[in-house]
């Protein structure tokens, strides 16, 4: 399967490389530690691709901290969006997307690839899994 | 993005480093999101405090913002630290020095940039926000009360926004500033349920955040208390990304839209399901009972006292723990001396999620749906529900 998607960018840049999906929203604070989310997997290096964020506003100081200390995601490509993902990312110098469909989210998986260019306000993800 | 021309000279450097910094910032997260202008804002609220949660590449980012001559344009407060604030801890817990030095160093950073030091995590206690008041603030409980109970207008900021807007006195306009995107998505119905205290709020709220992100609810449900309301709030702005929601009889701006709108209808069943799933000890399995996430008002410190009192209570088997913004700790001295005999302890400007007093626990109980999505998940902890009146009748002496 082979995805080519247009999608709205917010924070400018490119990306590949391996996906790692979470079909809910997530919380920084909490639900990612240590580069790893809170089951175990790994989102070092990888695209992260979620529905979106939730919870503690601490979330910018946290993948500012993953960022500085070589743990962040290469890229993130979330279905809808929050402000503080944004300042996150723009402290981080991390490419990031939105307006990824949530029915895509459920046809892709880990170890799909990914090619995340970011020029806002428009991105373009491709996706072969 | 248009600028006036004193927003162009901070981002020129003209008022300084910290502040050409701090516009920049607020400027790219506008820009980002597709804001047209900036909007000047009454009260910063910053989180991301405790030195627990933000670790040394927080610090480093206020180090930078304070070395650069940062200075807030208006009001200013901040969140929670993580450890205890002018009183004695509940446990002997001997803090890591560096740890507490840090700690201690985040807190002067922000005075010196003019934050007040409020430690507390209801910013809106200090300072009522007005109707339609335009605000720039963290703290994910905070900024959906402030949209709910208060009609002002905040985003959810992160904690480096909510710093820079402080900075310059302004936040991007976009989102919940704007008239147009501040009416009701979805109707929550809660039947048959009377919510008659905070827990069983923090469920619907709970609720609410699992199920109904990115809406703004118009929420029916029997709320007896504006702590209820902020309960709610709290737990849905945790379990899920609610930034505001209209409640009946609490929210200026409840309006019942003409067109009607999707509604969503629950009950008590599903509220007990909802609290089953959530709840992962047992009341006798729990080392202690933790209250006030959001923080109390010191009035509730004075009216468990007085509930001791009335039931003429000896001492509890089990340690209970009530946090409080750190600005009241001085209001709470004698009273706080007199808990401890009976084995409860206020924890001024602090909390059990943000510190490291949970020392070895491995669960306790609370009645805050807040504390209890973040402990699992930050901490491992097992978590039990209950009211602080149920925990205090089950364990007195």
């Amino acid at each position: 399967m082979r995805l080519v998607l247009s999608l709205r960018g917010y924070v400018e840049g490119e990306a590949e490389g391996e996906l790692v999906v979470v079909n809910q929203r997530i919380s920084f604070y909490g639900e990612v530690r240590d580069g790893k989310l809170v089951d175990g997997r790994s989102i070092v290096g990888k695209i992260l691709v979620a529905l979106g964020t939730r919870g503690s506003t601490v979330a910018p100081y946290i993948l500012y901290g993953l960022s500085k200390r070589g743990l962040a995601p290469r890229a993130i490509i979330v279905s809808s969006i929050e402000p503080m993902l944004v300042a996150g990312c723009v402290l981080s110098s991390i490419p990031l997307a939105g307006g990824l469909p949530p029915e895509t989210i459920r046809q892709i998986h880990d170890g799909c690839q990914g090619k995340l260019i970011v020029k806002p306000p428009r991105a373009e993800a491709i996706i072969e899994c | 993005m248009y600028l006036s021309k004193e927003e162009e000279r901070i981002l020129n450097g003209e008022e300084g480093e910290a502040r050409r910094l701090a516009m920049k910032l607020v400027v790219r997260v506008g820009e980002a999101l597709g804001a047209e202008r900036l909007v000047k804002i009454s009260h910063a609220h910053a989180s991301g405090i405790s030195y627990d949660n933000i670790g040394d590449a927080g610090l480093e980012f206020l180090e930078t913002m304070a070395r650069n001559g940062g200075k807030a344009k208006v009001f200013a407060t901040f969140n929670p630290v993580g450890m205890c604030m002018e009183l004695e801890p509940p446990l002997k817990l001997r803090e890591e020095p560096d740890f507490v030095r840090k700690q201690l160093r985040i807190v002067k950073l922000l005075e010196l940039m003019g934050f007040i030091r409020s430690i507390t995590c209801i910013p809106y206690r200090i300072r009522s926000p007005r109707l339609g008041e335009h605000l720039a603030w963290g703290e994910s409980s905070a900024v959906a009360v402030a949209n709910t109970l208060y009609g002002a207008r905040t985003n959810r900021e992160g904690g480096p926004l909510a710093l820079a807007a402080a900075l310059v006195g302004r936040t991007y306009y976009w989102g919940l500033h704007l008239d147009e995107n501040r009416h009701p998505t979805i109707k929550l119905v809660v039947r048959n349920a009377k919510v008659s205290d905070e827990l069983r709020a923090g469920l619907i709220g709970y609720y609410m955040g699992l199920e109904l992100s990115d809406h703004i609810p118009l929420v029916e449900a029997k709320l007896a208390k504006e702590r209820h309301v902020i309960s709610m709030c709290a737990a849905a702005a945790a379990s899920g990304n609610i930034a505001m929601c209209l409640v009946k009889d609490f929210s200026p701006e409840y309006r019942e839209p003409v067109n009607g709108l999707e509604r969503v209808e629950i009950d008590e069943k599903e509220l007990v399901t909802l609290r089953e799933s959530i709840e992962t000890a047992s009341l006798d399995e729990a080392e202690l009972f933790f209250t006030g996430c959001p923080h109390h008002d010191a009035s509730f410190v004075t009216k468990v006292a007085d509930y001791i009192v009335s039931k003429n209570i000896g001492r509890l088997k089990k340690e209970m723990w009530i946090a409080i913004p750190g600005y009241q700790a001085s209001k709470v001295r004698d009273i706080a001396r007199k808990l401890r005999e009976k084995n409860i302890y206020i924890l001024p400007g602090t909390c059990i999620v943000v510190s490291r007093l949970r020392g070895r626990a491995k669960a306790i109980a609370t009645d805050s749906l807040k504390t209890a999505f973040y402990m699992p998940r930050r901490h491992g902890i097992r978590v039990a529900l209950s009211t602080a009146w149920q925990y205090i009748d089950k364990f007195s002496e």
